[in-house]
């Protein structure tokens, strides 16, 4: 059955360079060619929809508009998602509209912020989304465009235009598509979204406000306790929002560290309570004027534990995030967040 | 009203047009705000809050085309 599109339809030459300068003119693209949304290909895209076209998921902030999960369609299309993608970017919408994500900063913030799509459960072997080697970076389809996907729904349904309405300083490359998957088979721990309350079979999309990554590199520690170590000395960066704010850092540990840690005894919980403790920022490492703000940034931790000295980059060891992915080798990268957003995590329905 | 940067107006004004704050008053500052020694901002403090009283007690500042 053909469904009734809502959309407006333009005229355009039957030229993909001249459909995608159209666009690109429009400022509706990230700056690298499209797939055109015809409305043949936006059915298609629909049929991987259980729903109703027209439903409003929510509306997107920074201009508000409706995101019917028509019009987050047709900016997968446009991003080159398989129809069987739709599902998991139309989870990805409603996850971010959340309050607590508070998506209405992160679209507008002058922060390097962009949201992070981590998938756990059943989805990630059945739509090949890439939790092992390389997998934030290039190369697996699922990942590149469903993040690419909510990229546009963010700049075309909800206005973030660069240098217009998205006042990103620098922005960095995950705001052109940052979509990654845990490796839970080789995690040694609960999976995230089992952590977060769901059951190891439900399909579940987390979005994270995050900064860009940042690796850590250690092939030469031998215990939980050295691997912890060069983490938190990682972590202790003054310039991060999760210094001045608290927050909710993201570790993401590859299945050897995970492993390495797992070994010498250590729950998520030991792990994250070390980090707690160890992870805290020395006043002296703030100039006298950003120590001045912190102060008052985070005056609740202070009145509740006390000034040690130091400043935990998160107001409580369960607000330190794990993921476990990747390939083989010692890695572990740190993802700040904006501080001013916490996770949120959706169940994805209709796949 | 709002205060912001001259920097940032034009994206307040899109605000105030996308949350149907049509008339809202927009004051602007010298850019930048943060980073400033206590005597600059000061400076604009005692320059900016007679312009918040004249905008608080008469027409908006900007309006929307």
């Amino acid at each position: 059955m053909s469904v009734d599109l809502a959309s407006p339809t333009l005229e355009l030459p039957d030229d993909l360079e001249a459909v995608t300068e159209h666009f690109y003119q429009q400022g509706w693209t990230d700056g690298l060619p499209i797939v055109p949304p015809t409305p043949e290909r936006v059915r298609r895209m629909l049929a991987g929809y259980a729903g109703d076209p027209s439903e409003v998921i929510g509306v997107i902030p920074h201009l508000n508009g409706e995101a019917t999960v028509e019009r987050i369609a047709v900016n997968a299309v446009m991003a080159g998602c398989r129809p069987e993608y739709l599902p998991v970017v139309v989870a990805v919408v409603r996850a971010i509209l959340e309050p607590r994500f508070n998506l209405n900063s992160v679209q507008s913030t002058t922060n390097a912020v962009a949201p992070l799509a981590i998938l756990n459960g059943p989805v990630v072997t059945r739509l090949g989304f890439n939790c092992r080697e390389n997998c934030f970076g290039q190369g697996t389809r699922a990942n590149a465009t469903v993040g690419r996907a909510v990229r546009f729904v963010l700049l075309n349904i909800g206005g973030a235009d660069p240098g217009k309405n998205d006042r990103a300083t620098h922005g960095h490359a995950g705001k052109y598509s940052y979509c990654v998957a845990e490796n839970e088979a080789e995690s040694p721990w609960e999976p995230l979204h089992v952590e977060r309350g769901f059951r190891p079979e439900e399909s579940v999309v987390t979005v994270v406000g995050a900064d860009a990554p940042m690796n850590i590199n250690d092939a030469s520690s031998t215990s939980a306790e050295g691997v912890l170590h060069s983490i938190a000395s990682a972590m202790i960066t003054p310039g991060s929002n999760n210094a001045l704010r608290g927050g909710e850092p993201l570790l993401v540990f590859s299945p050897e560290h995970a492993d390495l840690i797992a070994r010498d005894g250590w729950s998520k919980a030991d792990a994250k309570r070390f980090l707690y403790e160890r992870a805290r920022v020395p006043w002296e490492r703030f100039s006298p004027e950003n120590a001045r703000r912190i102060r008052l940034l985070r005056a609740a931790w202070l009145e509740r534990h006390g000034d040690t000295g130091a400043i935990p980059v998160a107001d409580s060891a369960e607000a330190i995030m794990f993921l476990v992915t990747g390939g083989a080798g010692k890695h572990t990268m740190l993802i700040t967040t904006f501080g001013n957003t916490y996770a949120a995590s959706r169940r994805i329905e209709g796949l | 009203m709002t205060v912001c940067t001259d920097r940032f107006l034009p994206f307040a004004v899109e605000k105030a047009r996308a949350m149907n704050a049509i008339g809202l008053p927009i004051l602007t500052i010298p850019h930048p705000l943060t980073g400033r020694r206590a005597d600059e901002m000061a400076a604009i403090a005692t320059a900016t809050v007679p312009q918040i009283v004249a905008a608080l007690t008469s027409a908006p500042i900007w309006k929307d085309a």
